[in-house]
């Protein structure tokens, strides 16, 4: 860009705008990839007619398209597109730069759930995993587990005052979630137990186009909420003294921020199960490629970077030319950890998040 | 705005504490505090530390509840006044130090537009005016691009500054603005603190340590002690050892020879300094380092006298012993210590 003839700012914007477009293209390239992909191999020319309506011949094409691989390809757009955005809110409202949707909580209390359905009450009724009800049961769960735990940290939230009381606090919340998983565990048979250890891989596959509209329109909810809460998350940046100066209400925007996040990876987690390190890792990767500490801007390219990265992350899960398929969960991990260590090494300067 | 006999800011026994609402225990830091501020100036708070000069100001600007009293701005009583209303009166500079990474210099001063714009923050032509007008006020046009986490503290705190002007208060509060800087940035800060009163008419209310620089700008000087809040001009509290009480039974006392606070000495001997200011007066000084009362003229057990000889100044000791002559104040005073 050339900087004689615009002003830095507005060639930061510009910067901005193309990199999203960059990376918008990007995802979509990924999308179709994602599509093309599979055990059963389609044409992209047929893939596109398809797609339009304008081939109505081929059944089994279309049934795979429509029933598997788009909604899967679309779970992977909005799975990584909210776990990053709630990432980045967990990040600025704790200023603390290893936050992610996971430190409050909620999926150890989605878990906690889920492993109450499929350990539990699984001995009652005999669980099969590919069942319609049984999924909407493990989602229902999942929901429930994480709402309790979501409302207890909305309560502390208005409660207590310090910011790191309630950091830790969700933490505290999720190890004992787990501890009772743990216990369930040890206590249920073979079976159940490859179940929940399945679900708790994650996997951005099993949902159906009527599950997907759920998941959809609740995640709608969250997202809504973290855009109107963008302007206030920057003034967050400056802590709670300059925040309540500048006529902040800061119990009110944690309180959304905390309902948006939970929204959106609570949901996240019932429909696909804990799906790891995307929501620490892109923030980040956002910060550093934007080079921008304004919401405004970090909100969108997180959204867009996290579907980027989990639509990467389902391609080389799914070992192109191979019949198997790997867990999603492991995936982000080995994805994600080599960005976290180098985010600590390399940047020590800049680790802090505010 | 401003009316007559409307005081700015009134404090009517207002205390300051903390409470907690789960055992209704409430620790009384400092008050029943009585204050009325009629024009805008600038107004240091002396105090010592833990005495609640932070709690104080984190009170005055809302950020923490009052325990008992009431305090007015512009007539109208603080908990009745909004928010955001409340965000467009007082702006607050903390102690605290920003570490964010990619945040440039112009962002930040544009984050103090917050109360002003709407849910997306765009910025209208006033907002950009003002913006600008408060990134010239505070000299930093040539930082404006800079990531925040670069500046030296002393720059630090004038972005900081800027970004309270760009929140367009008529009132500002700023804990301890001096603190981490170096001795000009102190005397730069302050400077800069004196002169917006004066150009933007503001009323500035900071706490500081520095009390010898505070003394030259501050129109008027809260100091808290344990005996309640003085106010008044430096001078009247030096006409009327207000600072006596501010600093109780430590040996501190004014010098009103080299105008500056001193920690007061014992002298076991008296030495008599001949020559010309500064020399004499540097002198003395670094007689008094060592245990010498310094006298002028008068006999004493030693005589300095200082001359110049070739270009170059010189010492004279004249004793008992005879004469000694000396290079340099450090080699004037090694002979006292050695001797001694």
């Amino acid at each position: 860009m050339s900087e004689q003839f615009t002003s830095p700012d507005e060639s930061r914007k510009i910067r901005s705008s193309v990199l999203i477009i960059v990376l918008i293209t990007l995802m979509l390239c990924f999308f179709l990839v994602n599509l093309l992909l599979g055990p059963v191999k389609i044409p992209v020319r047929n893939i596109i007619s398809i797609l339009f309506g304008y081939d109505n011949n081929s059944g089994v094409w279309q049934s795979i398209l429509f029933d598997f691989r788009l909604p899967k390809a679309i779970t992977a757009v909005v799975a990584g597109a909210s776990l990053a955005v709630s990432g980045l809110q967990m990040q600025t409202v704790f200023r603390n730069p290893l936050a992610g949707p996971d430190v409050l909580g909620i999926s150890s209390g989605a878990s906690l759930g889920v492993a109450l359905v499929i350990l539990g009450f699984g001995r009652f009724f005999a669980f099969n995993n590919s069942t319609v009800l049984s999924s909407w049961l493990q989602i229902i769960a999942a929901c429930i587990g994480s709402g309790v735990v979501l409302f207890l940290v909305l309560f502390i939230s208005l409660r207590i005052r310090d910011i790191m009381t309630i950091l830790i606090l969700g933490i505290l919340f999720g190890s004992a979630a787990n501890a009772v998983v743990n216990i369930l565990q040890y206590f249920s048979n073979q079976s159940m137990l490859k179940a929940f250890v399945v679900w708790s891989m994650g996997s951005l596959g099993n949902l159906t186009a009527s599950q997907l509209q759920v998941l959809c329109l609740s995640l709608l909810a969250g997202f809504l909420l973290s855009v109107s809460s963008m302007r206030v998350l920057n003034v967050l940046l400056l802590g709670e003294n300059y925040s309540r100066s500048m006529g902040v209400n800061i119990k009110f925007t944690r309180f959304l921020v905390f309902l948006s996040t939970s929204i959106l990876s609570g949901s996240i987690t019932a429909f696909c199960g804990p799906l790891a390190f995307v929501g620490i890792v892109v923030p980040h990767l956002a910060r550093m490629i934007f080079k921008t500490a304004d919401h405004r801007v970090l909100i969108p390219a997180c959204f867009v970077l996290g579907a980027v990265l989990m639509l990467l992350a389902d391609l080389i899960s799914q070992l192109p030319g191979s019949q198997s398929v790997l867990p999603i969960n492991s995936v982000t991990a080995i994805l994600g950890i080599p960005v976290v260590i180098w985010v600590i090494i390399a940047n020590r300067r800049l680790v802090s998040v505010s | 705005m401003k009316e007559t006999d409307t005081p700015i800011l009134k404090l009517e026994d207002l205390q300051i504490g903390y409470s907690r609402s789960s055992s209704r225990k409430v620790s009384c830091v400092y008050g029943p505090l009585n204050v009325d501020i009629q024009e805008p100036e600038m107004i240091g708070i002396i105090g010592r530390n833990g005495i609640g000069k932070s709690t104080l100001l984190r009170t005055l600007t809302g950020i923490q509840p009052a325990l008992k009293g009431r305090m007015f701005i512009y007539g109208s009583e603080s908990r009745k006044i909004s928010r955001s209303a409340m965000a467009r009166l007082i702006s607050y500079v903390s102690t605290e130090t920003l570490h964010i990474p990619n945040l440039q210099v112009a962002d930040l001063v544009t984050l103090g537009r917050f109360p002003y714009t709407t849910w997306f923050g765009k910025l209208n032509q006033r907002d950009t005016l003002i913006i600008e007008d408060a990134i010239e006020h505070t000299g930093i046009q040539h930082l404006r691009y800079k990531p925040v986490y670069k500046l030296s503290d002393g720059e630090k705190q004038k972005v900081m500054i800027a970004r309270a002007l760009a929140q367009d208060t008529p009132i500002i509060f700023l804990d301890e603005p001096t603190a981490f800087l170096d001795l000009p940035a102190r005397h730069e800060i302050l400077r800069l603190l004196h002169d917006l009163t004066r150009k933007k008419s503001k009323l500035i209310v900071f706490s500081t340590h520095d009390l010898s620089i505070a003394m030259d700008e501050v129109d008027k000087l809260w100091l808290m002690t344990g005996e309640g809040l003085f106010e008044g001009a430096p001078e009247d509290l030096l006409i009327n050892q207000g600072f006596r009480k501010l600093f109780g039974n430590s040996d501190m006392e004014y010098d009103t020879r080299s105008m500056a606070f001193k920690f007061s000495r014992e002298f076991k001997r008296s030495i008599s300094v001949l020559g010309e200011p500064p020399y004499s007066t540097y002198t003395s000084k670094a007689m008094e380092r060592i245990g010498f009362r310094t006298t002028q003229g008068e006999t004493a057990e030693y005589t300095i006298t200082i001359a110049s000889e070739n270009n170059a100044m010189q010492w004279k000791v004249t004793g008992r012993d005879g004469i000694s002559t000396f290079g340099s104040i450090y080699a004037l005073t090694s002979f006292f210590m050695k001797e001694r």
